[in-house]
């Protein structure tokens, strides 16, 4: 944190209150016995760096990913809810944390595994009916930190009550460097994150000039209804990095109820359907959506259905995380096969 | 004139949603099928929908009038016999342990549980001294649907999968029906329905009290099983057409009574006419309050039919039963 140069006497009399009030709260993590290093702002919860934890639970598959690609697996002591087959590059490792595949584990169960700090990749984690606050977490001595793309609109809340939050490929450049520098390992974040942005920057220069397709990205919970990705989803940015138009880019927030017929209106020249959820679940998972998407004599004209342009991909790769680089080079070559 | 409502009602679903489409339109394209995305949005979409809220809405509300006259119980729904509960369970229990998917498959455990559970209840409720009172079958109703809740609960909690399809069923909506469940529906809906007739005059006699109908020699027994037998056919159906969808079969017999007065063969007829005109009100209004969103049928009649049900309840004397 940058401190500004206090010059009057009432920003001097603020910074003393501050202080104060600062030492009253901040009881916690003085008791941890942490050397304080600077500390990073994440969902507006200020989280040290100084000290890497020692001992991390993970929830949700971006996160669990996050703290392997940043070398930091070897202090993984619990793990919950993959989204789909972990990299394989990470498997090996992963088998020694104790991992929680389809519920919250309770927090007496986390606490049991004795973490130091929690990473989560969706906002849930940090509710009453997941871990606890994060604040409640920092009582007991366990710091926290969550993608932002999910930050809640106050420490608390879940998915339903998200904050406006930047949903390009920059935040989540953001995340990682925040994360290495809290894990300890700055230099692999910042090899991990020239690495994305080649990547990126690689399939972009081929797509120069390319006609555009409309893209619809969109999942079926159940067999229920559809549900499309908004434009404050990080599926957005992926598909317009992509080279693709959202087909429903005038529609906010992460992801939205929609009827059979908003989708035939739309027209998508593309449908995405990203496969989810479980440790085993790779992108054959979407079969059953995409089947009855194809089957579905309503939807026969939509150009996506009657082109047979229906792609699955892995529901962890359109969340914010490791993997949207990829996500990015490989949805480009599916849309623009002949630039490639 | 309540037919007439009905007939718009009928057409206001074809017509209205995401976009509305001109009459001239919509007969254009089903009269000489063009295969445009108009012709596919009423043949696939529109029109089954309208169908499923019909069948299912006429359902619910003869459902409705039934198992409020034989439990004599102006609370009464298809919750009291516990036959919504039972339909939901053997639904979660396909889901689960057979990985039944989609509507064709969910009908037979929708109906299988609406029949055990109203069967169970039944016999429950007639257990002991006094045979199937009012009382004991409403009690016992109350026990099996907390009872068969927690099952569900239960099961819908140990697989994530499972929950997210039966949270979207468990809402009830008409979007899930095609042609092809529709037509498995039909047969069980005619049953039903002549069921409900013959039954007519067993309620009226009921509503005079068991001593009362005895004296004036109507089989108590065979009545109250006639009813029983239609109620839950038809709820069984309906279900596994729609989902259990809320306070249709509840607040419209209290409509049809505040028309045609308490005899049962002009409550029934009605009630299968209101309903529908109530539940595809509540759908088309779903469809257009939220653009581009969709709400399900079952939240617009949860969300209308509350104040609706409390507002009739206050203006009307619920010991007429």
């Amino acid at each position: 944190m940058r401190v500004r140069a206090l010059r009057s006497p009432l920003s001097w009399l603020a910074a003393v209150l501050a202080v104060g009030l600062l030492a009253g709260c901040g009881g916690a993590s003085e008791a941890s016995g942490k050397p304080a290093g600077p500390s990073i702002p994440n969902c507006g919860v200020e989280v040290p760096t100084g000290t890497p934890p020692a001992r991390v639970f993970a929830a949700f598959h971006n996160a669990i990913e996050a703290v392997y690609a940043l070398g930091a697996g070897d202090k993984v002591v619990g793990a919950a809810y993959l989204d789909n087959q972990l990299l394989p590059e990470y498997a090996a490792q992963f088998t020694a944390a104790s991992y929680y595949p389809e519920e919250y584990p309770s927090r007496e169960e986390v606490l049991r595994l004795d973490p130091d700090f929690v990473v989560s990749g969706f906002t849930g984690a940090y509710t009453a009916e997941g871990l606890g606050t994060r604040a409640e977490l920092n009582k007991i001595g366990i710091g926290s930190y969550l993608f932002t793309q999910y930050c809640p609109s106050a420490d608390g809340k879940d998915q339903k009550d998200l904050a406006g939050n930047d949903v390009s490929l920059d935040s989540v450049y953001g995340d990682l460097t925040d994360l290495g520098r809290v894990l300890g390992k700055t230099a692999e974040a910042r090899a991990l994150v020239e690495k994305m942005k080649k990547t990126v920057a690689g399939t972009e220069s081929k797509l120069a000039g390319v006609t555009r397709p409309r893209v619809a990205m969109l999942n079926r919970p159940g067999g229920g209804e559809l549900r499309v990705f908004g434009t404050g989803d990080v599926a957005t940015t992926i598909i317009e990095k992509a080279g693709g138009t959202q087909a429903f880019g005038d529609v906010p927030g992460r992801l939205t109820r929609i009827g059979t017929e908003e989708l035939i209106k739309r027209r998508p020249d593309v449908i995405v359907v990203p496969a989810c959820c479980g440790a085993g679940v790779g992108p054959s998972g979407a079969q059953e959506v995409i089947d009855g998407l194809r089957k579905d004599p309503a939807l026969a004209n939509v150009p996506a259905v009657r082109d047979g342009r229906i792609y699955a991909v892995t529901f962890a790769e359109v969340t914010p995380g490791v993997r949207n680089a990829d996500a990015v080079a490989r949805l480009a070559k599916l849309l623009h096969p002949e630039k490639f | 004139m309540a037919v007439a409502v009905l007939a718009a009602a009928t057409a206001g679903s074809v017509l209205l949603g995401n976009q509305a489409i001109g009459v001239r339109t919509a007969l254009g394209t089903w009269l000489h099928p063009d295969g445009s995305d108009v012709q596919r949005i009423v043949e696939y979409l529109r029109v089954p929908r309208t169908l499923a809220g019909l069948l299912a809405g006429a359902a619910l509300g003869v459902s409705g009038v039934l198992l409020q006259g034989l439990t004599r119980n102006a609370l009464a729904g298809p919750e009291v016999l516990g036959v919504n509960a039972g339909a939901a369970l053997t639904v979660v229990l396909g889901i689960t342990v057979f990985g039944v998917h989609g509507f064709g498959g969910w009908v037979w455990f929708s109906f299988a549980g609406a029949a055990l559970a109203g069967f169970g209840v039944y016999a429950l409720g007639s257990y002991g001294r006094g045979g199937a009172t009012p009382v004991k079958l409403a009690l016992a109703g109350a026990a099996a649907t907390a009872f068969l809740g927690g099952l569900t609960t239960a099961l819908t909690l140990l697989d994530i999968n499972t929950f997210n399809a039966y949270r979207y069923w468990s809402v009830g909506a008409l979007t899930s029906a095609d042609t092809s469940v529709i037509r498995t529906a039909l047969p069980f809906l005619a049953v039903g329905a002549v069921l409900a007739a013959v039954s007519a005059r067993a309620l009226d006699a009921l509503a005079l009290g068991d001593d009362m109908a005895r004296a004036l020699g109507q089989g108590l027994m065979v009545g109250r099983a006639t009813a029983a037998l239609a109620a839950v056919v038809l709820t069984g159906t309906a279900v596994a057409l729609a989902g259990p969808i809320a306070f249709v079969g509840l607040t419209v017999p209290h409509m049809a009574r505040a028309l045609v007065g308490p005899a049962h063969r002009w409550l029934l007829p009605y009630a299968a006419v209101l309903a529908p005109i109530v539940l595809l009100a509540a759908d088309v209004l779903g469809r257009v309050v939220a653009r581009p969103q969709e709400l399900q049928a079952g939240i617009v009649t949860a969300i209308a039919g509350a104040p609706f049900f409390v507002a009739l309840v206050r203006r009307r004397k619920l010991a007429e039963l």
